[in-house]
C-alpha cells in the first residue's frame, strides 16, 4: 500500500520552527498541580458516571467514573488526593471548547500508579481478540482529536480491514515538540506499540513517519524497527505534512474522500502518545495519567516538555500570571477559556505573545489562501459563500475537505479569519445534511 | 492598573466582536494587504521614472495630479459613507499611479484630475470600496477620459493626425512635451546626439504605424500611401521618392524596448515594464502565468490574423500567417514590434494582475490571459479602438466571477469525474 517514492502535496508552506528551546531538553519528571478538574468525558458524547462522594481520598489509578465501554471509558484518577466537588471543565474537541462535568481533586500528591500484574503474554502468537480485550481493559483513549476510546477505535479499525498502521511523528506545528520528546525517549516503546496494534487490527504493513531534520535523534530505533518490521519513513518538512488525509495521500497516494475517515481507504494514523500509552499499559500494566505535552512560548520562562495529569487546569501552566495561554499548537491550536483543562490530546499549552489586534479588511483576493490551501479549496469564494449565507456554493466547492489546518488565515494580508469561517460553513453543512437526513428518515419510520 | 485593565477591555470587547474566541490560527504572516499594494506601487514607480525620463515633466505633473485627485476623492468616500479606512489610502494612490501610467504626457491638467474622479467613484466606491468592484478603477478612469475628450487624447496636434510628442534625445526629463517640432527626418535617438529647436518632436505611435495593415476599412489608396506595402510587410525597395515601407517606419527596436517612442507614460518602456513586472512575480503578487498567458495569446494572434497587402496587380489581399508570409525572421520582428507597443506590458503586468478584479485560480488566470491578449490584438488590429489592451483588461474583468465559479480545481479527496466514477460504481 506504501508507494515506493514519496511525493508532496500542492500547497502549504514552511512555517517558521521556533522549537529550539525544547527540543534536546529530556522530559522533565510530573508536573505537580494545586488542583485537578478530571474531566468525565473528552467530547460532546456520553460521559462517565461518577462513583466516588464528595470528601474521598483517592488514590492514583482508582476509578472516579465509570464509563460505559463502548462509548466512553472508565475515568482514573490521575493523582492521589482529595474528592472536593464536583465542577465542570472545558475540553477542546472539534475546533471549539466543549463543556463537560468534572470531578475536582485537591491535596494532591505525586504518586506512581499502581502496576497491575499481568501474567507475561506472548504477543506475537496471542490471538488477536485476546490482544484487544487485554487493551481494553486499561480504559485507554487514542491521544489526539478527536479523543476517543481506544477499543471504540481498534473495533472500527478491524472492521474496516485496515492494511496499513501508521504513526505520525511529522509534528509540523512550531514550538511543539512533544512528539518529538516521546520518540527520542521511548521510540522502542512506541514501535512495539504500533507492531502491538498492526497485530489486533490484522494490518500487514506499518510505518513510523518522521520529520526528516529530526532523523539525528532517532537513530536507537533503527534496530527494533527492523526487528517488528516497522517501515521507517522521513519526509520533508512543510505544514500540513502531519495533516492525516495530507499525510496518507503522500505515502499511499490515496485521498480520503470527503467526508469519510481513513479507514475508508484502509489505513489509519496513531499519534505517538497513543502508541506510547499502549506500550505502557501492554508491557508494565501502568494506565496512562499524563499527557506529555509541551509548554512554551513567549511568556514560559523555562520552556520544557512535562508529562502533566489530565484534568490539570491549563491556567495552573502559566508561569506568569494572566499570560494568554493556547491549548494546542498555535496553527490549530484554541485560546484557554478559564476553565479549560488538559486532556489526553493536548499536545501542547503555549503562552505565544498576544497578537497585536487588528481589524479584517475587506477579502482583497490575492488568491494566496487558494495557492497555499493543502485541499485546493478556493478559500476566497468560500468567503464569499459565508458572507452572503451561500451554503450550495460553499458545498460545491468542497468546503467539507477542508483539513483545518489554518494555512489560509496565516497568510491572509486581509486578516480574515478563514479557518474559522471555513470551520463555521462545515459546521453548517453538516448540520443541514443531518436535518435532511433526519427529515427524510421521519416518513419511513 | 486602570490603564491595563481598559486595554484588556479593549481587546475583549475587539475580540467578540471580529475574532471571535477561541480560533486558529494564533500567528499569523507579517504581510498585510496595504504592504501588497505598498509593494506594487514601488514596482509601478519604475515605469513612472523611465517615462519621466521620456516624456519629461509633464509625466511627473500628470502623476501627481492623478495620485492627489485619487487620494482626495478616497477620503471623501470615506468621510461620507462614515466607513473606517481600514486599509489605509494605499489602494488610491496605487490606482493613482496605474492611471497615470496609463495617461500620455501631453494632456492638460483636468485630465487626470477628472479621471482620478472617476476611477474612485465610479470604478471603486460605487460598488462598494476595496474588494468589491469588479474593473479595475484605474481603467474605468481611463476609459471614462477616452470617451469624454477623444480628441484631445489622441491629436495632440491638430495639424499632424496620429502623430504624438516625444522628446529628443537632447532634452530628456526636462523638455516640455508639449513644445514639438514636426521633423520626419529626424532620427530620433539612434546613432548620433540630436539637437533638435523644440523639446519634443511628433511621430507617430508604434501601433499607430503597424495599424493600416490589418485594419480593414483602409482602401488601396491609403494603404499604398501609409505602408507602401507592395505585397509584402517590410516592403519591396521602390524607386526613389516612394513612400518607404511599414516597417521601415517603425522606430529602431532599441528605442521601442527602451521607450523613447511616443505613447502613455508608462506604455512605452518595455524592458522596464518587464523588470517590474519579474520583480511583482518574485514577490508572488503575481503569478507568472497571467502575464505570460495574455503576452503569449497575443503573440499567437498577431503571428496568426491576417494582414492586408497589396499585390503587385494592385488589389489588396488578406494574407493569414503574417509571421510566415517574409520568412521568420521579419515574422517575429513584425510579432515582437506588436508585443512591445502599446500597452500591452502595461496591462500584462500591471491592470491585468490587479488582485481583485482577475480570477483566484491559476487555471482561471490562464483563461482570463489568454481571453485579454486575445481581445487585446483583435481590439488593437481591426478596430480604431484608441485603447484596445485597457479595453481588454476591462471585458475580461467583467467576466472574473463567472470564471472563478467556473473553474474549480480538483478538491482534495474529489474524483476529478465524479459522474465518470459514478458510471463505473454502476450508479
Amino acid at each position: 500500500m506504501l508507494r515506493r517514492r514519496y511525493g508532496t502535496f500542492v500547497g502549504g508552506l514552511d512555517l517558521p520552527d521556533e522549537k529550539q528551546e525544547t527540543l534536546s531538553r529530556p522530559v522533565r519528571a510530573a508536573f505537580v498541580p494545586q488542583r485537578l478538574h478530571v474531566p468525565l468525558a473528552y467530547g460532546p458524547g456520553p460521559q462517565a458516571a461518577p462513583r466516588v462522594s464528595r470528601g474521598q481520598y483517592v488514590s492514583a489509578g482508582d476509578m472516579l467514573a465509570e464509563g460505559s465501554p463502548p462509548d466512553s471509558v472508565h475515568v482514573l484518577a490521575p493523582m492521589s488526593g482529595l474528592v472536593s466537588a464536583f465542577t465542570t471543565a472545558d475540553v477542546a474537541a472539534g475546533g471549539r471548547f466543549v463543556t463537560v462535568d468534572a470531578v475536582e481533586m485537591t491535596a494532591l500528591q505525586p504518586a506512581q500508579p499502581p502496576q497491575t500484574p499481568f501474567g507475561p503474554i506472548d504477543w506475537r502468537r496471542a490471538p488477536a481478540n485476546m490482544l484487544s480485550d487485554r487493551l481494553a481493559e486499561g480504559a485507554l483513549t487514542t491521544c489526539s482529536h478527536p479523543v476517543r476510546p481506544l477499543a471504540a477505535w481498534l473495533a472500527e479499525a478491524r472492521q474496516a480491514n485496515v492494511a496499513l498502521l501508521v504513526v505520525s511523528g511529522m509534528e509540523d506545528e512550531p514550538y511543539v515538540t512533544s512528539d518529538h520528546r516521546t520518540l527520542a525517549e521511548h521510540g522502542e516503546d512506541v514501535l512495539f506499540a504500533l507492531a502491538l496494534l498492526a497485530r489486533i487490527i490484522g494490518a500487514s504493513e506499518t510505518a513510523m513517519v518522521v520529520d526528516e531534520r529530526r532523523t539525528g535523534d532517532y537513530a536507537h530505533v533503527m534496530a527494533p524497527a527492523e526487528a517488528h518490521g516497522v517501515h521507517l519513513i522521513a519526509l520533508p518538512y512543510k505544514y500540513p505534512t502531519g495533516a492525516e488525509p495530507i499525510l496518507l495521500k503522500i505515502l499511499t497516494g490515496l485521498e480520503v474522500p470527503i467526508g469519510r475517515t481513513s479507514f475508508h481507504i484502509g489505513a489509519a494514523v496513531i499519534s505517538p502518545a497513543t502508541a506510547l500509552a499502549v506500550a505502557r499499559w501492554a508491557l508494565r500494566g501502568r494506565p496512562t495519567l499524563t499527557r506529555i505535552l509541551t509548554l512554551a512560548g513567549h511568556q514560559i520562562i523555562h520552556p520544557v516538555n512535562i508529562p502533566v495529569p489530565f484534568g490539570t487546569p491549563c491556567a495552573e501552566l502559566s508561569q506568569i500570571t494572566h499570560a494568554p495561554l493556547t491549548h494546542g499548537g498555535p496553527m490549530k491550536g484554541l485560546n484557554c477559556t478559564p476553565r479549560a483543562v488538559v486532556t489526553p490530546a493536548t499536545n501542547a499549552v503555549l503562552a505565544l505573545a498576544a497578537p497585536e489586534p487588528v481589524s479584517p479588511c475587506p477579502c482583497i483576493r490575492c488568491g494566496w489562501c487558494t495557492d497555499h490551501c493543502p485541499a485546493r479549496l478556493n478559500v476566497s469564494l468560500l468567503n464569499d459563500a459565508l458572507e452572503l449565507a451561500d451554503l450550495p456554493t460553499a458545498r460545491r466547492a468542497g468546503a467539507m475537505a477542508c483539513v483545518d489546518c489554518g494555512v489560509c488565515s496565516y497568510v491572509c494580508p486581509s486578516r480574515l479569519p478563514l479557518t474559522y469561517r471555513v470551520a463555521q460553513l462545515k459546521r453548517a453543512i453538516a448540520g443541514r445534511r443531518q436535518l435532511a437526513r433526519s427529515s427524510a428518515a421521519e416518513p419511513a419510520s | 492598573m486602570s490603564q491595563s485593565r481598559q486595554t484588556d477591555l479593549r481587546g475583549l470587547v475587539f475580540t467578540r466582536r471580529h475574532f471571535p474566541s477561541p480560533h486558529a490560527p494564533l500567528v499569523r504572516a507579517p504581510e498585510a494587504a496595504s504592504t501588497v499594494y505598498r509593494v506594487t506601487l514601488a514596482a509601478a514607480c519604475a515605469p513612472m521614472l523611465a517615462g519621466i525620463v521620456f516624456m519629461g515633466f509633464r509625466a511627473a505633473n500628470v502623476a501627481i495630479i492623478s495620485i492627489t485627485g485619487c487620494i482626495l476623492m478616497e477620503s471623501l468616500y470615506y468621510r461620507v459613507t462614515r466607513q473606517p479606512a481600514l486599509l489605509g489610502l494605499s489602494h488610491a494612490v496605487l490606482t493613482g499611479m496605474l492611471l497615470a501610467l496609463s495617461l500620455p504626457a501631453f494632456v492638460p491638467w483636468y485630465v487626470p484630475a477628472i479621471a482620478a474622479a472617476f476611477a474612485i467613484i465610479l470604478g471603486k466606491a460605487v460598488l462598494g470600496g476595496v474588494g468589491h468592484f469588479v474593473w479595475q478603477p484605474a481603467l474605468v478612469g481611463r476609459l471614462a477620459v477616452a470617451v469624454m475628450f477623444p480628441a484631445v487624447l489622441t491629436t495632440p496636434a491638430q495639424a499632424y493626425p496620429d502623430a504624438w510628442p516625444v522628446l529628443a534625445q537632447n532634452n530628456i526629463i526636462i523638455g516640455d512635451v508639449r513644445t514639438y517640432t514636426y521633423e520626419p527626418d529626424y532620427k530620433p535617438w539612434h546613432g548620433r546626439a540630436a539637437t533638435l529647436r523644440g523639446d519634443a518632436f511628433l511621430m507617430k505611435r508604434p501601433e499607430a504605424i503597424l495599424h493600416p495593415l490589418t485594419h480593414p476599412s483602409n482602401d488601396r489608396d491609403a494603404l499604398l500611401a501609409d505602408t507602401g506595402a507592395y505585397g509584402s510587410i517590410w516592403g519591396m525597395p521602390g524607386p526613389p521618392g516612394t513612400y518607404p515601407p511599414a516597417l521601415d517606419k517603425m522606430p529602431i527596436i532599441d528605442d521601442l524596448i527602451l521607450g523613447a517612442v511616443p505613447g502613455g507614460i508608462g506604455e512605452t518602456s518595455a524592458a522596464i515594464l518587464i523588470v517590474a513586472g519579474l520583480y511583482l512575480i518574485y514577490r508572488h503578487y503575481v503569478k507568472w502565468q497571467l502575464p505570460l498567458s495574455i503576452i503569449l495569446a497575443a503573440a499567437i494572434i498577431v503571428a496568426v490574423a491576417p494582414i492586408h497587402l497589396v499585390a503587385p496587380d494592385q488589389t489588396i489581399q488578406r494574407v493569414w500567417w503574417p509571421v510566415l508570409h517574409e520568412g521568420l525572421d521579419i515574422g517575429v520582428i513584425y510579432v515582437s514590434y506588436h508585443l512591445f507597443s502599446g500597452g500591452l506590458l502595461l496591462a500584462a503586468f500591471f491592470l491585468a494582475t490587479e488582485q481583485t478584479t482577475r480570477p483566484v485560480t491559476t487555471g482561471g488566470q490562464v483563461l482570463f490571459g489568454i481571453g485579454c491578449g486575445t481581445l487585446a490584438m483583435l481590439l488593437r488590429l481591426y478596430t480604431p479602438v484608441p485603447i484596445p489592451s485597457y479595453m481588454a483588461v476591462l471585458g475580461m474583468n467583467t467576466f472574473t466571477q463567472t470564471i472563478d465559479r467556473m473553474w474549480r480545481p480538483r478538491v482534495l479527496g474529489r474524483s476529478r469525474w465524479p459522474w465518470l466514477a459514478a458510471i463505473g460504481n454502476g450508479r
